[in-house]
């Protein structure tokens, strides 16, 4: 027990950490600059599910942003066609999505590894020409407009700033349950399966039917994405979900480390701050990010967060090491 | 327990088991015995469930030849694969955790397993030490220890070892035989496979040998060990000798 709630002590500093944020930063700054932290925290629910699929259980997917698109236009659909309200659009959303994502792991995960990869690689191409030719669905290449924004009990989420609490909340809760899962003996069949396959099959696991949980808890995290991208924004194009944004995930995943949501916060956080930040570099960015994880897989592979977690180990290490001279 | 007859394993085209018949009774402790390809891992893949078979596979009078690896995993027949096939990068005690999945089946609380695991623990005392570690820094005796303790964590109703020598020295080997022995007298049958002959003949209590896909002999181990052309095959009384260099040439000439 004690030994669990040390392990959750940089959980806690930094959910504390961003309440903070939060609550401070829309009062100071532009609408301009809470609208990026709002799409910055989207980002990270769908990073989330790559930590899912990928740090979890070991499978790689570059369909990720395909999935944010569908969980995005079931909403924009339901608000915009007046079938039913927020709470409505949000449910149907994540569960649309994630149903989507268990039926196609139970195809998908006949492959092994990397030809699952390849998989997804051609299930994000179908859904870019979906999202551009099913006018009915999409909107087609104009998109889908005037999309209504959050609606609860009679609360309406009409500034910038309430919507930002709005999608905060929803990745507080997300996190949350990511973490019990981590701890639940399904979260460590995941971790089996990431080890070692074999030993995980031979030791009760169904595998398949294990991996397309994953799928399914991974894609509803980018459902529910999707559902806050379509009220944040108002406004859904098919240009947002392309293959491009699934490796800016696995990027943005691969900086900050795979071995914790910590990680996929810290890489969205980088990422974001680095885009925002050097907007005159725009078209030197892939470039940045070629060369960034290229450089960070070589010295760092574990990412900032892993890293940082060795320094400070060694720190520790060294500490207690003096004591004892000074003793 | 266990009764197989007559059993066929195809990879695609190429036949490797032609037609096995074995049998494992309660408490019992069987070796199988064969030379590299023979078909021992085939055999014990091929109950385990993870290859298609035709024949007939019985274990505690049900027909388990159709079923899926994690259903056959899930009434008790466990298998400890080749080569010490334990979760790198989680914990030993995760590790052991995980075996539970077998038993008690997928659950999203954790439970209390503290039981199961003594029982591990006063098996394998060295698990017990290492027990926040990560597989992957472990030695390799005791990453098979590992291995056999989470299987042991799924209640096992039969215990398939693969190899469980496989690259350790001689003393580990010791150590650790006498812990399987512990293990069957504790009530568990255990089919092992297993390349050192000698060693799997005296601990067990019959045997098969397996040559090229057929069941060449059975019978008590202890016969086994004293059967002469067992002895010529298995335990190596024709010491094959290697030529020096020296008398390469001259014989030739």
């Amino acid at each position: 027990m004690l030994a669990r709630k040390k392990r959750n002590t940089p959980v806690i500093v930094i959910t504390a950490f961003l309440i903070l944020l939060i609550a401070v930063v829309p009062q100071f700054t532009s609408t301009y600059t809470v609208r990026i932290l709002s799409v910055a925290l989207i980002n990270y629910l769908c990073v989330l599910s790559v930590y899912v699929l990928l740090g979890l259980c070991g499978q790689n997917s570059f369909a990720q942003a395909g999935f944010w698109g569908i969980g995005a236009y079931i909403a924009g659909n339901i608000l915009t066609k007046t079938f039913g309200g927020s709470l409505t659009a949000f449910v149907a959303a994540v569960c649309g999505t994630a149903f989507l994502a268990f039926i196609l792991g139970f195809a998908f995960f006949r492959l092994r590894q990397y030809y699952f990869t390849f998989a997804s690689i051609g299930l994000m191409t179908i859904l870019n020409v979906l999202f551009i030719n099913w006018v009915d669905f999409s909107g087609g290449a104009l998109g889908m407009k005037e999309i209504p924004t959050f609606q609860l009990f009679g609360f309406s989420a009409d500034s910038e700033t309430s919507k930002l609490y709005v999608v905060f909340a929803v990745c507080l809760v997300a996190t949350f349950l990511i973490l019990l899962l981590f701890h639940s003996s399904l979260g460590r069949s995941f971790m089996a399966i990431r080890d070692n396959e074999m030993a995980a099959d031979s030791m009760g696991i169904n595998s398949l039917l294990t991996k397309s949980i994953a799928f399914a808890i991974s894609g509803a995290l980018c459902g529910a994405a999707g559902a806050m991208w379509a009220s944040v924004s108002g406004y859904l194009s098919y240009q947002s979900f392309t293959y491009n944004q699934s490796t800016i995930y696995l990027v943005m995943i691969m900086i900050g480390g795979t071995g914790s949501p910590i990680g996929a916060l810290i890489g969205t956080a980088a990422i974001t701050i680095l885009q925002e930040g050097f907007r005159s570099l725009q078209d030197y960015m892939q470039l940045i990010y070629g060369i960034g994880v290229i450089i960070l897989m070589i010295f760092q592979p574990e990412g900032i967060w892993g890293g940082g977690k060795i320094l400070y180990e060694r720190f520790r290490k060294h500490r207690e090491k003096s004591k004892v001279s000074a003793v | 327990m266990l009764r197989i007859e007559k059993l066929v394993t195809r990879y695609g085209s190429i036949e490797a088991l032609h037609g096995i018949s074995l049998s494992i009774g309660a408490n019992e402790m069987v070796a199988l015995i064969g030379a590299n390809g023979a078909g021992k891992t085939t055999l014990l893949n091929s109950i385990s469930g993870t290859l298609s078979t035709s024949g007939r596979i019985e274990f505690e009078g049900k027909d388990i030849q159709q079923m899926k690896a994690a259903h056959i995993a899930k009434m008790g027949v466990l298998q400890v694969p080749e080569g010490r096939h334990v979760f790198p990068g989680l914990t030993v005690e995760e590790n052991l955790l995980v075996g539970t999945v077998a038993s008690k089946g997928m659950r999203l609380k954790p439970g209390n397993n503290s039981e199961d695991m003594e029982m591990v623990f006063a098996i394998f005392p060295r698990l017990k030490e290492r027990r926040k570690q990560l597989a992957w820094s472990m030695s390799g005796g005791e990453q098979q220890m590992l291995a056999i303790g989470r299987a042991l964590m799924g209640k096992p109703k039969l215990l398939m070892l693969d190899e469980p020598s496989m690259g350790l020295a001689p003393i580990v080997i010791e150590e650790l035989f006498e812990k399987i022995v512990e293990i069957n007298k504790a009530g568990v049958p255990i089919l092992m496979v297993e390349q050192n002959a000698r060693l799997a003949l005296k601990v067990s209590d019959r045997a098969y040998i397996l040559e090229r896909g057929i069941i060449t002999a059975e019978g008590k181990s202890g016969d086994l060990l004293h059967d002469p052309k067992v002895h010529e095959a298995y335990l190596g009384k024709t010491v094959v000798r290697v030529k020096n260099k020296e008398n390469v040439g001259k014989e030739d000439e």
